[in-house]
């Protein structure tokens, strides 16, 4: 990446401009004195008037499909792939991966509460123990070290997609229920809503440059989606059969803005998860959306 | 004589430098935001402001190559990219950018 435009991955002066426009929207950028009397969830209420009063012709109901199709077109996908890589048969190879015998004869569903049923819901979490944010797959990665199995490189998407997806399929028809509930939770969550607002790159957008300031409104020929119901679509399904991975349209959304993307896996993309989950709150997640 | 219509010329052939630019995505990008005397609904309006008679908003040339430039500068909440501030376009690239929405 050249040195010119990572060094634009935070244009200070910039960030400037998204606190301008911030009371207009009721988000703040940074977290602020202000700000940490306001809970999660009285941020969550107010982000979500404020999208409805950008789209006042709809709910958070309406936002649930995100940056993806149908269910109508999965099916669309399945009967015309010429791959015949569908949503059914990633599940049924990530079902094959979670239900795979250890070593030592354990599998996944040793690893999670209720054998990993409406478990996914409630990632990304805030570990105490490692003073981390924890997504799905590091969870998933953590149960293959704790029982000495390799762990799945997360950019590896033919493997850590559809074994995601499997485990997201657990949960069908559950609302999204991410915990912030300690200060240090409380941590993780303000850096990432600071980095959901902070602008970067060349061409100086934030997330909410577009997903909340610039919601429902016409970016090329694609409308864009409000920040608030995102979340409940991940992994994708991509036309052909690749699972696109949260973290990977992260890394998508920080390259289109001129910026160095941060790894996968990493503490700044991991809290961008967490804010970002956190939000969609109490809306029930659907399984392998296509990208549209 | 002569030299008015090599200065024409000169400008035409900017402008049409600059309508690759206003569209290439790698570039300008200037359509993806913005529409040109398109009657959209509500529902389909883009981020950006219609650029048609832009010479009505904008009789001053320099103004809109300095609002091309960073329009930042004078209006805080803009989304739009700096184009010469941030390096995304070059001088010469934003003159022809800027022949050509004069057309518009």
């Amino acid at each position: 990446m050249p040195s010119s435009i990572m060094s634009k991955r935070f244009n200070i002066p910039a960030l400037l401009l998204v606190i301008a426009a911030a009371p207009l929207i009721g988000l703040q950028p940074l977290p602020t004195r202000a700000q940490s009397l306001q809970t999660p969830d009285q941020h969550r209420l107010a982000l979500i008037q404020a999208l409805r009063n950008l789209l006042p012709d709809s709910t958070p109901d309406h936002w649930r499909p995100g940056a993806s199709g149908s269910t109508e077109l999965v099916q669309a996908i399945a009967l015309n792939s010429d791959n015949a890589t569908n949503s059914a048969d990633i599940l049924a190879i990530g079902k094959k991966l979670w239900e795979r015998k250890f070593k030592n004869g354990k599998s996944l569903a040793s690893c999670f509460p209720n054998a990993g049923k409406r478990v996914a819901v409630t990632y990304p979490q805030f570990d105490p123990k490692s003073k981390r944010v924890v997504t799905q797959e590091m969870a998933l990665n953590r149960c293959f070290a704790l029982h000495g199995e390799s762990e799945i490189a997360l950019g590896d998407a033919a493997v850590i997609g559809p074994l995601g997806a499997y485990f997201r399929s657990l949960s069908e028809g559950q609302k999204l229920n991410v915990r912030v509930g300690t200060p240090q939770a409380r941590e993780k969550f303000d850096a990432g809503r600071a980095l959901f607002s902070r602008r970067m790159g060349q061409q100086n957008y934030a997330c909410a440059s577009c997903h909340v300031l610039n919601a429902g409104r016409v970016f090329g020929q694609q409308e864009i989606s409000p920040a608030v119901g995102q979340a409940l679509s991940w992994p994708h399904l991509q036309p052909g059969g690749k699972v696109l991975a949260l973290q990977k349209q992260f890394q998508q959304c920080m390259l289109r803005t001129g910026a160095e993307p941060f790894p996968l896996g990493s503490d700044e993309l991991n809290n961008l998860e967490y804010y970002h989950a956190f939000i969609s709150n109490g809306l029930p997640i659907r399984i392998l959306a296509v990208q549209r | 004589m002569g030299i008015a219509l090599f200065a024409s010329g000169a400008s035409a052939q900017s402008s049409a430098v600059g309508r690759e630019l206003f569209m290439d995505p790698a570039k300008g990008n200037c359509d993806a935001c913005h529409a040109v005397g398109a009657s959209l609904p509500a529902a389909k309006r883009k981020i950006g402001s219609d650029l048609s008679n832009i010479q009505s908003r904008y009789p001053d040339k320099t103004r809109l190559r300095a609002d091309i430039w960073e329009l930042g500068a004078r209006m805080a909440e803009t989304v739009m990219p700096a184009y010469g501030k941030n390096r995304i376009l070059t001088e010469t690239e934003i003159d022809a950018l800027v022949n050509y929405v004069q057309t518009l």
